[in-house]
């Protein structure tokens, strides 16, 4: 037993998890106050939940209009992990995916010619997303109110970018003396990108004593396109048969800025008040020689947020966001939850 | 709340609605004798070698470039001004069924065929091994050696109004497929099987035939209210949920670039005209246009090589869309 006991020490020494210096410096620093990267020799594991609530859609001229009125708002569900290690006090690397599971409802339609026909349709994506890459260099300022952070990633095409084959089903059931059938079409879309988008971006940081201001931007781009697929299907004597139809494709470019506030109540609890903006461009799609371009897309977001350190290892950060402004987008509304745990591998 | 309960209530409140395609989403664009078209009564549309598409009026031929109309009529040399159907030999030459015989363009030059004429063409299909099928009326097919001039004449004795041929099609297995009024003839290696309502399809008078990517092929009919798939020697009728009692007169079907089935007719109305339907086949449900295609009298369909549709009419022109995944 007490060799099991000594074992457990020295391996609680060897990963740093005693007190170290390690946990000096996170007992040290307020949730405004951390550097933009982690330190050396510190690794971050984040696990979060996103439940995004898509009730908006903003059409191509800016509209607002409510899917709840057609039935059509969905939600999504994301887990997502991420891990950051410090290799040096100004270089990190991470590590991030994610779990999506959403479905999105297209517009129920109604036949009535010889019989009674409802017909359902949605995008089912579940899923894991691509894994990303990447690698952030922090500026060495002496002046501890000023960060500046340059980030560089890249996903790598883990996740399957051919869709699996649709899960149509047919129904008929009798109504009074008629029938009623319901025709249910369910294409299930992939989440992987077939190839590795890199990101670039700046990310500077300005702290007064309670105050802090962030200020963010990134430029994603696609690699190449992919040749990627979907199904044409149909329903002969009562069974599906599926029909693999190729295509290249390649997503659109991004814009992504982001602006943070925050107020650091007390110690423990940080205010957070952020906004965001993400656009889109480019991209398409190509079947028979014809490149089909879709419709550039903005999003405008803003929402209150918190962090709480609930030991010098954990914090619990909560988000709400809303949608305020876009076009040819969905607007989700976001609650989030995150919870960070931190440990010293290797001592300073 | 049982959802079919709810289903029956939504159904009891609404008037009847058919179909929610919506139809100003396609972009459409149009043809007639003001943009230079020879005549807005159309028969059949062809795509020759060349990307060029030919249309058969009441007036002459018409050759569309994608600019602009060349127009051809008796004047020029066509032996009848009606072209009901069109065709191009291996060389290049392009073969037009008229009402009165067979007409050929060759290097700009106009010519005919003695022995046809007073012969009512009404199809045309050059087949694999390059014969020549016309599609009469009255006459049965006519498989025409257009190389050495021979041709055999295939009148059915047991079936008048299979000698009335209005359509001819060729499938991926090189089997020609042949719409009389009286069902359909499928030729394999010259020996020829009728098929009828009674075998399973939706009409007898066959008057649109494709095959699509699947391998099926489709038969479109002018006495039914529905549209028969052949695949793996079986028929099966798929109605078209127009909501009509009577029979539409189907001119056309073309398959799109996303493997969308469009079925162009005629439909009846209380005063005798005849006015336009589309409906899409998805593989699985037929949709039929809500409003109506904006064209009327479809009198044939075609995808030509950019992946465009046309339609003919009988009395507005010609038409062109895009097709669009729904």
């Amino acid at each position: 037993m007490k060799y099991l006991v000594l074992m457990a020490l020295l391996l609680y020494s060897s990963l740093g998890l005693g007190q170290s210096r390690g946990d000096s410096i996170l007992l040290s620093e307020r949730t405004m106050d951390r550097p933009l990267n982690v330190h050396k020799g510190q690794l971050r594991v984040s696990g979060g939940y996103r439940l995004g609530l898509h009730t908006i859609r903003f059409d191509d001229e800016g509209q607002r209009l409510d899917l709840t009125d057609g039935g059509l708002s969905f939600a999504s569900n994301t887990l997502s992990g991420e891990i950051k290690y410090g290799i040096l006090e100004f270089l990190q690397v991470s590590l991030a995916i994610a779990y999506l599971n959403q479905a999105i409802k297209k517009p129920t339609n109604y036949i009535i010619a010889s019989g009674f026909t409802e017909v359902n349709s949605m995008d089912v994506y579940n899923g894991l997303t691509d894994l990303s890459v990447g690698l952030d260099f922090r500026a060495p300022f002496k002046n501890r109110r000023i960060d500046l952070l340059i980030s560089a990633s890249s996903t790598v095409p883990t996740a399957n970018h051919n869709p699996a084959p649709p899960s149509h089903s047919v129904s008929t059931v009798g109504v009074g003396q008629s029938s009623a059938t319901s025709v249910n079409y369910q294409y299930n879309q992939a989440l992987g990108n077939g190839t590795p988008v890199v990101a670039g971006g700046l990310t500077f940081k300005y702290r007064f004593d309670n105050w802090a201001f962030t200020l963010a931007g990134s430029y994603v781009l696609p690699t190449s396109d992919v040749l990627t697929s979907y199904y044409n299907s149909q329903l002969v004597s009562s069974s599906f048969e599926n029909q693999q139809v190729f295509y290249r494709f390649q997503r659109p470019e991004e814009i992504r800025v982001f602006g943070e506030v925050e107020y650091q109540l007390f110690p423990w609890f940080d205010l957070i008040g952020e906004v965001g903006y993400v656009s889109t461009s480019g991209g398409f799609s190509e079947e028979t020689g014809t490149r089909v371009i879709p419709d550039p897309t903005s999003l405008l977001s803003l929402g209150p947020g918190f962090e709480i350190i609930i030991t010098h290892r954990v914090w619990f950060r909560q988000r709400v966001i809303l949608p305020i402004a876009g076009t040819n987008s969905t607007g989700p509304t976001n609650y989030s939850a995150t919870v960070s745990y931190n440990l010293f591998v290797s001592n300073r | 709340m049982n959802r079919f309960l709810l289903v029956s209530i939504v159904f009891l409140s609404c008037t009847a609605q058919e179909d929610v395609l919506p139809v100003p989403t396609m972009q459409w664009t149009y043809y007639t004798t003001a943009n230079g078209l020879g005549s807005n009564v159309t028969y059949t549309l062809f795509e020759d070698s060349q990307g060029r598409i030919w249309i058969g009026t009441d007036n002459g031929v018409s050759r569309f470039d994608g600019n602009s109309f060349t127009n051809y009529t008796t004047a020029n040399g066509l032996v009848n001004r009606y072209v009901n159907a069109i065709t191009e030999t291996s060389a290049g030459d392009m073969l037009f069924g008229t009402d009165n015989g067979l007409s050929i363009l060759r290097n700009n030059e106009w010519f005919y065929v003695p022995a046809f004429t007073g012969v009512p063409i009404y199809a045309l299909r050059r087949d694999v091994t390059n014969l020549i099928w016309m599609g009469t009326i009255g006459y049965g097919i006519v498989k025409y050696n257009y190389e050495g001039g021979s041709y055999e004449q295939d009148f059915d004795n047991s079936c008048s109004p299979c000698n009335i041929v209005t359509v001819l099609f060729e499938d991926s297995e090189y089997h020609i497929w042949a719409g009389t009024d009286g069902g359909v003839k499928q030729y394999t290696q010259g020996n020829s099987v009728l098929y009828t309502k009674s075998s399973g399809l939706a009409g007898n008078e066959i008057t649109a035939i494709t095959q699509d990517t699947w391998g099926n092929v489709w038969l479109g009919a002018s006495d039914s209210t529905g549209v028969t798939r052949y695949a793996n020697g079986d028929f099966e009728v798929i109605p078209l949920l127009t909501n009509d009692i009577v029979p539409v007169r189907m001119k056309g079907i073309a398959e799109d670039e996303f493997g969308q089935l469009w079925f162009g007719y005629s439909r009846p109305w209380i005063d005798q005209k005849y006015y336009s339907g589309l409906s899409r086949f998805d593989g699985i449900l037929m949709r039929k246009l809500s409003q109506g295609p904006p064209v009327s009298g479809i009198s044939s369909m075609l995808r030509d090589s950019h992946d465009d549709i046309y339609v003919g009419t009988t009395s507005t022109g010609i038409a062109r869309f895009r097709p669009i995944k729904f």
